[in-house]
């Protein structure tokens, strides 16, 4: 059985923990042995039945048989995300991927380490999700779509084909995304929204038709990494 | 019809569709967006959905308001009525 530490004791724990129940009910595969969080008020406290053993910096103590889930995001940290993942410096790969039993992700579809796929949703032929990127319940992720690094979102979100979402950012639930339209890295797309055009980075848009209603500044290196791994993958 | 007047006439419409607690005040330094709003984003977009309407009845002519160039400016146009008329009355000037 492969150790895991959870990152994060916040809603997405407990996503997370049932997630591996579910994978366990299969075939047994993971064992929580730790939880972390940076908040102080829960250390020494049990979740479920998992101790939350200290601050998010702990992770770097724990040898290197040792996998982690990365369970921290919310539209309000998207971007502190890749703040914290900076500060941890530890590899991609010690970051595991969880697809739950009920998704369908395609054969000739990639996903990078460090990803969370839930309940339900399918990842179609062709798209590439890049590391740390969670994907909620019963999404529809087309043809040959790109995810960015540290993408989120929520549940019940359709993209078709040839979409890209950037690094960071964050779609809220019940979205629509049409053919082509790119979501720029750091962007917030509010629940229910209906994208038929592209997003700049940071922008925050809600509606159907969208409306851009605030913008928030996104460290000039999450957009060049974004557009350099753009640009990799379309070599 | 001054912009001013519009916009209040639309938030009386808004205003119908909302919790009493809710409600939007009618005065220029009403703020729109923002934790210390009132508004949620999804009545804030809701507003800027019946502006536009009756701004498009007013003058024959769809003006978006909530778009890339709103956030070209250094404060927004969403953050109070004040600075939503000033926006509005500017973008109806540049299509006179």
């Amino acid at each position: 059985m492969k150790k895991l530490v959870i990152l994060g004791a916040g809603n997405a724990f407990w996503e997370i923990s049932e997630l591996i129940k579910d994978i366990n009910k299969i075939k047994p595969q993971f064992k929580i042995i730790a939880v972390l969080d940076d908040n102080v008020e829960l250390i020494n406290k049990k979740l479920d039945q998992f101790e939350v053993k200290g601050s998010i910096d702990k992770a770097k103590e724990f040898p290197p048989d040792v996998q982690f889930i990365f369970a921290i995001g919310s539209y309000k940290t998207r971007l502190i995300r890749k703040t914290i993942l900076d500060r941890l410096k530890l590899p991609e790969n010690r970051f595991e991927t969880l697809i739950h039993p009920s998704a369908k992700v395609f054969s000739n579809a990639k996903i990078s380490s460090g990803c969370i796929v839930h309940y339900g949703s399918i990842i179609f032929n062709h798209s590439i999700v890049d590391s740390f990127t969670t994907i909620s319940a019963n999404c529809v992720i087309g043809v040959g779509n790109i995810i960015g690094k540290g993408a989120l979102l929520g549940s019940n979100i359709t993209t078709t084909t040839g979409v890209k979402i950037g690094s960071f950012s964050f779609v809220g639930s019940s979205c629509s995304i049409a053919e082509g339209k790119v979501i720029g890295p750091g962007a917030y797309v509010g629940m229910g929204s209906t994208v038929f055009k592209d997003i700049p980075p940071g922008f925050f848009v809600l509606g159907n038709p969208i409306k851009v209603l605030d913008k928030t500044e996104v460290p000039q290196k999450i957009k060049v990494d974004w557009e350099d791994y753009i640009q990799n993958i379309l070599k | 019809m001054k912009i001013e007047q519009l916009i209040y006439d639309s938030i009386d419409e808004l205003n119908e569709t909302l919790e009493i607690d809710n409600r939007i005040e009618k005065n220029l330094g009403t703020l729109l967006f923002g934790s210390e709003s009132n508004l949620d984003s999804i009545d804030l977009v809701g507003l800027i959905t019946i502006i536009e309407e009756r701004v498009e009845e007013e003058f024959n002519e769809y003006i978006p308001i909530a778009d890339e160039r709103a956030l070209s400016l250094t404060n927004s146009p969403f953050n109070s009525i004040s600075t939503l008329v000033n926006y509005i009355e500017t973008l109806i000037n540049e299509k006179r």
